[in-house]
């Protein structure tokens, strides 16, 4: 039997939906079964974590999302909270067009994301790395996060 | 006839206080119920301590004072030894008051000792200092002294002229109606002389006039009327002359103050009574007055009434008696040089006794001809006339005075007017201040205005520079991240579903060209009208206007002005001309519609206000305020105002700047 996995993805870009959506069909289709759940706005991601029914296992933010100003979210970063609150064992990945890693740094500490990816980074064949290492437990920074984290850390 | 008598008891007696035994003696020595004898030992007394103190003005003072008390118990000597005592004194201490004062009372002793030249004398020394001193009582004073020396003299036409030259002097000071007096009745007595009767009358009635006011004990009524009965005597005018000398003889005290005159009335009224033929009170009327002469030993009166007895009993046939007192006359008259009198005599001995008529008339002519004979008609008017003439000088600087004063009054005027001018002249200055501090601060608000509009055109622009980033960020690079992302997707495809996906997402990346023209655009019309600053200021402000206004406001700018070309304090005195314009037509013009527009036309931009308001005449308002400042704007920026108005038409209002500004 396959495994089924849950996956939340938020992000206001219906095209940038479509896109991992087409792309992580292709992730080992034999063993796991992904099952979608969409959201295109803080608060439709935000109903989504809440009127959810079952655990999402992993999560894709956008950090850049229209915000939901209601319920005081303002970002993926908010939406990330909220899952680390309502579901603990969700895997949460934080996607982002911004490069500053000062921010990084910032969303290291206070999520620590299992995923931290820069989009600028990501192709096809990388999301499907990054996926395949979320889903097994190790914690996947694309390639400009790794080089920031390296800058400060030196 | 007579003039006057010195008498020195003008001053002040002071209660006697024991402790000083100067001024006890001299009270003393100035008690008119004391012995003479003892009045003298007094006297004395006091000059002694005098004379040892030092000489200082109050010592002097006491000098005259011991003078005076010596000149009026008749102790005459021991007057001038105290007057020439004086005189060093002031002499040595270059006291010209003191000295002129000793002149003068030493002009007094001689005069008193009939030695008439050196009372002359002295009296023209005291004059001299006078005139120095400017002191024009005294002056008066000595000159009418010198005027009675020259009458004395005979120099009548000397006389005259002094006695003119004292009522000059006179003149303006008050208390000076003695002298005064003197004056008037010596010239009455002149031109009595001079055959002048009218004149001589006169001068009488003016001494009359006068003489009430001058003390009572010098009798001066009498004197005066004595005198202008001896006038009417000489017009043969007994009947008056009798009048008068009655109303003389009625004086109160006048035998007291003055026994000569009274005796010399009693001679005067029983010779006019003589003439008259009225002989009931005669001869004893001439008794009378004869006795008192005799006991003052008055010479010339004696004389007189010698004469007058003589002609009397020549009338009554009584030759021998006339003869008598005829001759008495002549030996008096000659034995005191008294030469006209000598003359009267001679011409009655020569009717008292006409055998001897002849050699008395020889005697007569040659004592004539020796005598000074006056010559009437070449008498000197001058001095009158110089008085008459000053007289209408004086009037005429009275005239000159009223001018004076209406001269004063105009620049009073004119200068009040200078005043009033120059204060107005200064507030407009201020006001004019005022208005150009009123329009600099108008000109900061406008400028803080301008920079807040900057400020918020900043804002906006970085908002909307915010706004275009947010797009290419999120938006057009989300986009592109999708395309690629599904591009790449495709890539692993081969079938013809893929092929035709990957023609959508070239139609995508045609879209999102267009969508990065339109950023750009955006980006590039940033600079132009919505952006424009001052645009932006009026369209801001006509909305404010909008909602206090009650009119409809339409406003259209012309798109051909070239904003960036207009230099700032044009622009600023564009807005404030906005501004103003609107305040008026808020307060006045109740106006339905208003229409705001910016032109362009040939060289010049244009702003245009035009409302249908109730207008006004333009005559009356012209210098109104609001006006004035918009007009100085436009004035400043090198421009002009035009306005075009009438009560009930409404207003235009027009401004137009030459397209090269005045820079500022």
């Amino acid at each position: 039997m396959k495994k089924k996995i849950q996956l939340l993805m938020v992000d206001d870009h219906p095209f940038i939906l479509q896109a991992y959506k087409n792309t992580l069909e292709r992730f080992k289709p034999d063993e796991y079964d992904i099952i979608n759940t969409d959201a295109d706005s803080a608060k439709a991601g935000y109903e989504a974590i809440v009127t959810s029914t079952f655990e999402f296992d992993v999560a894709f933010l956008d950090i850049s999302i229209p915000n939901y100003p209601e319920k005081n979210i303002e970002s993926g970063i908010d939406l990330a909270l909220l899952l680390r609150e309502k579901m603990p064992n969700c895997k949460i990945v934080l996607l982002t067009m911004h490069n500053e890693k000062l921010k990084f740094k910032y969303f290291a500490d206070t999520i620590q994301p299992n995923g931290l990816v820069v989009k600028n980074d990501l192709t096809f064949e990388e999301l499907l790395i990054a996926f395949g290492k979320v889903i097994t437990g190790e914690i996947y920074y694309s390639e400009t996060v790794l080089k920031m984290m390296q800058e400060e850390n030196a | 006839m007579f003039l006057i008598s010195c008498s020195k008891s003008s001053e002040i007696i002071k209660p006697s206080t024991p402790k000083d035994s100067l001024e006890v003696l001299l009270d003393l020595a100035n008690t008119d119920s004391l012995d003479v004898n003892l009045k003298l030992q007094y006297n004395k007394k006091a000059l002694k301590i005098i004379s040892l103190q030092k000489n200082d003005s109050l010592n002097r003072v006491n000098y005259f004072k011991v003078a005076n008390r010596f000149y009026n118990i008749n102790a005459l000597n021991e007057y001038k030894f105290v007057t020439q005592a004086v005189i060093k004194k002031a002499i040595n201490t270059n006291d010209s008051i003191s000295l002129s004062k000793g002149y003068d009372y030493l002009a007094d002793y001689f005069s008193a000792q009939f030695e008439i030249d050196s009372a002359y004398k002295y009296n023209s020394k005291s004059e001299k200092i006078y005139i120095r001193l400017n002191d024009k009582y005294k002056l008066a004073k000595t000159l009418l002294n010198k005027a009675i020396f020259q009458h004395n003299a005979n120099d009548l036409i000397g006389c005259e002229k002094t006695v003119f030259l004292v009522l000059q002097h006179l003149r303006g000071i008050s208390e000076s109606e003695e002298i005064r007096y003197q004056a008037y009745n010596l010239l009455g007595i002149i031109y009595g002389e001079l055959t002048e009767y009218n004149l001589s009358e006169k001068y009488y009635q003016e001494a009359l006039k006068i003489a009430v006011k001058v003390p009572s004990e010098y009798q001066s009524t009498a004197t005066t009327l004595n005198n202008l009965g001896i006038l009417y005597r000489k017009q043969n005018n007994d009947d008056l002359a009798i009048r008068v000398y009655t109303k003389a003889l009625s004086q109160k005290n006048l035998f007291f103050d003055r026994p000569i005159i009274y005796a010399m009335l009693k001679d005067n009224l029983a010779y006019s009574n003589f003439k008259k033929g009225d002989f009931s009170k005669l001869p004893n009327l001439f008794f009378e007055s004869l006795k008192i002469r005799d006991s003052l030993k008055i010479v010339s009166g004696i004389i007189i009434n010698k004469i007058h007895l003589g002609e009397y009993y020549l009338s009554k046939k009584d030759s021998t008696k006339a003869r008598k007192y005829a001759l008495e006359a002549y030996d008096l008259a000659q034995s005191n040089g008294e030469k006209t009198q000598a003359l009267e005599t001679l011409k009655l001995l020569s009717r008292v006794n006409p055998i001897k008529a002849l050699s008395y008339s020889e005697i007569y002519y040659s004592l004539s001809d020796s005598l000074q004979i006056i010559d009437n008609k070449a008498r000197n008017k001058f001095a009158r006339i110089e008085f008459e003439t000053e007289e209408l000088t004086l009037e005429k600087d009275k005239l000159v005075e009223q001018r004076k004063t209406l001269i004063y009054i105009g620049l009073g005027i004119i200068l009040i007017g200078v005043f009033i001018f120059v204060i107005r002249f200064q507030a407009a200055k201020n006001r004019e201040l005022m208005l150009v501090q009123e329009q600099q601060k108008a000109n900061e608000e406008i400028y803080q205005l301008m920079l807040n509009q900057n400020n918020k055109i900043e804002e906006v622009r970085q908002s909307e520079k915010k706004r275009i980033a947010q797009e290419l960020h999120d938006g057009i690079l989300g986009k592109l991240f999708g395309t690629r992302m599904n591009l790449g997707v495709l890539n692993s495809k081969k079938d013809d579903l893929a092929i035709s996906e990957r023609g959508s997402y070239i139609d995508e990346l045609k879209t999102l060209e267009q969508e990065i023209r339109e950023i750009s655009h955006d980006l590039s019309s940033e600079k132009t009208a919505v952006f424009n600053n001052f645009v932006l200021m009026v369209t801001n402000f006509l909305e404010t206007q909008k909602k206090v206004c009650k009119a409809q406001i339409t406003f259209s700018i012309d798109p051909k002005i070239e904003w960036n070309a207009i230099d700032n304090m044009a622009k600023i005195n564009f807005y404030r001309i906005l501004q103003e314009a609107f305040q008026n037509i808020n307060k006045y013009a109740n106006a339905k519609n208003v229409a705001v527009k910016f032109l362009q036309t040939d060289n010049k931009t244009a702003l245009s206000i035009q409302d249908d308001g109730v207008g006004f005449i333009f005559q009356r308002k012209k210098k109104g305020i609001g006006l004035l400042n918009m007009n100085s704007r436009i004035i400043n920026s090198g421009g002009e105002m035009h306005i075009e108005t009438e009560p009930g038409k409404g207003t235009l209002l027009k401004f137009e700047l030459p397209q090269t500004p005045i820079q500022t």
